[in-house]
């Protein structure tokens, strides 16, 4: 009974200060925009980087008078007790004959003479690491070793773009933060105007008693209101917009190696988050302004 | 029912407002507290009503000690007393039935009753045929019937008027009086009244406080005008 007391009393707050409701729900749904966007990157990202991250490993040649059980297991123990190390597997001469062949498809077929006791390629050690960004440091490591002969991995290029996605996590990240801390910022001043103009009723209600929750809760109310409002623009723009997206590029991003995420049940996930966010922002945002005001006087 | 011992008030500015005051009113009482400008009284009342706390000394109404309420139990404190101001505090756009409606569904009265009981005290400040009113269209006298039917409709066992006669002519102020007189008897209101008026505290003889320069400097059982005081110009 009260909570419809409450709700018609912020929708009244709401219109009372249209334009300024307006204005911060526009600023809410720039900054939501911006949040929805970077949810999508982050988990297509995550997912790019995992499998860029499979397809990284060390690639460790050792010496043909090393490749024996007693050296072998030497080799073996000294890699896997590098830190950072995740896995480590052995590939015999053979082995990567067969990997040699594959990589040629029908051509490779002429590399088939090499196989047996002349066969002029390295026994190899292939290294997992933990995480695609100590890679480098790692193959240094392994190189020192004795009885290796070279040590390779998946190319600078690859990294580099680990290191960026990496990176623009980061910047999303606090960049997220920001704005959510600027949207509450300015709900909390759109409720500052809706308080300023309800001094007397308020007045009026802490004398005869009215307890805090109940003078706060249609202030908190508007300011969640504001920040749906807010929500709603991001919300159509991210799902409908991804949805498009992925159609449209036909599920990959640039190169077949970059899979995007099926829209179902991502963009769900995103509208929940956003109006989340919009929600705790509200929330935040009018509870700050409201309590400060309720313990300026008694 | 209510207690004041050794009180004491400095403002945060450094003006002392009040000095050990030590006052006691029983239930059922009516009591004027009069005094020059700047004497304190508005001070004193706000000590009553939790608005302010004391720098020194017990205050303490209806068994509470106000003094070392905390902030979140002030609103349930409230419920125990009515006040009323010489500016009314009515709100604009609202009815005289919504106005003092509003009191009541601010503490959460079930609707009902609380439409019960807004019928019932604008029956007794007799604004029955007013209720549809908004005080635009009101009289100085009838704002303040409003204002009174407002703080008396949760049935406060303390009722505070700081000045509730100071903006009406002398023939409201007297309607007013009576019935403050009413409300004193009928519903048993304690009254701790504020005024300049001294006509009114001769006519309404009842017991009075005279503050003067944060002092109590008189409490005159019998009430009526005070002799020999040099500052009468109240
Ligand atoms: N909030 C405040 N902060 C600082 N000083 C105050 C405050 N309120 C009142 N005072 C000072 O305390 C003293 C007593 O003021 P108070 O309002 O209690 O007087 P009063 O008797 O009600 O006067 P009046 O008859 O004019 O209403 C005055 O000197 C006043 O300036
Ligand atoms: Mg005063």
């Amino acid at each position: 009974m009260n909570l419809i007391r409450h709700f018609r009393e912020a929708f009244m707050g709401l219109i009372r200060h249209g334009a300024m409701t307006v204005s911060s729900a526009s600023a809410v749904a720039y900054a939501l925009l911006f949040v929805g966007i970077f949810i999508i990157m982050s988990i297509n990202i995550e997912q790019i980087t995992f499998s860029v991250e499979e397809s990284v490993q060390i690639h460790v040649k050792i010496y043909d008078n090393f490749n024996s059980e007693e050296p072998l297991g030497l080799i073996y123990t000294q890699i896997s007790e590098i830190e950072g190390v995740l896995d480590v597997e052995y590939s015999s001469k053979d082995d990567e004959l067969d990997k040699l062949i594959a990589t040629y498809g029908e051509d490779g077929k002429i590399f088939e003479s090499y196989r047996g006791v002349g066969n002029p390629l390295r026994a190899a050690y292939l290294v997992k690491t933990k995480e695609g960004s100590n890679i480098a440091a790692i193959s240094q490591r392994i190189s020192y070793i004795i009885g290796i002969e070279k040590v390779s991995y998946g190319g600078t290029g690859t990294i580099q773009l680990m290191k960026m996605l990496d990176y623009i996590r980061t910047v999303g990240y606090i960049l997220v933060i920001g704005l959510s801390i600027v949207a509450v910022f300015l709900i909390s001043n759109t409720i500052k105007l809706s308080i300023s103009s309800r001094i007397k009723e308020i007045a009026i209600m802490r004398t005869v008693g009215a307890k805090n929750g109940f003078i706060r809760m249609p202030f908190v109310i508007e300011g969640i209101l504001i920040g749906l409002m807010g929500s709603i623009l991001p919300i159509l723009v991210a799902t409908v917009g991804y949805i498009y997206l992925y159609e449209a590029l036909g599920g990959v991003f640039l190169a077949q190696m970059f899979v995007l995420q099926s829209p179902y049940p991502l963009v769900y996930y995103t509208a929940g988050i956003l109006a989340g966010i919009a929600v705790v922002v509200g929330l935040i945002g009018s509870f700050v302004s409201v309590t400060r005001y309720l313990r300026w006087q008694r | 029912m209510l207690l004041m011992r050794n009180v004491s008030k400095t403002y945060k500015n450094g003006v002392n407002a009040l000095y050990n005051i030590n006052l006691t009113i029983e239930q059922g009482e009516f009591v004027y507290i009069i005094g020059p400008t700047g004497s304190g009284k508005s001070t004193l009342i706000k000590l009553l009503d939790g608005e302010e706390i004391p720098t020194n000394g017990l205050v303490e109404v209806v068994g509470i000690n106000i003094g070392k309420l905390r902030h979140s139990k002030v609103p349930m404190y409230r419920r125990n007393i009515g006040v009323v101001f010489q500016d009314y505090k009515l709100l604009e756009r609202k009815t005289v039935f919504e106005n003092v409606y509003f009191a009541l569904e601010a503490i959460g009265t079930p609707k009902a009753k609380a439409r019960q009981r807004v019928r019932e005290v604008l029956h007794l400040v007799g604004l029955s045929d007013k209720m549809k009113s908004y005080p635009a269209e009101l009289s100085g006298g009838q704002l303040q019937r409003t204002a009174i039917a407002r703080a008396i409709a949760n049935q406060p066992k303390l009722l505070i008027c700081d000045e509730p006669t100071g903006n009406l002519d002398p023939d409201m102020s007297t309607g007013i009086m009576l019935l403050l007189e009413k409300i004193n008897r009928e519903e048993g209101a304690t009254i701790v009244m504020v005024t300049h008026d001294i006509t009114l505290v001769n006519q309404f003889k009842k017991r009075t406080v005279l503050l003067h320069d944060g002092h109590i400097v008189a409490d005159l059982a019998e009430g009526g005008y005070i002799k020999n005081e040099p500052d009468t110009s109240l």
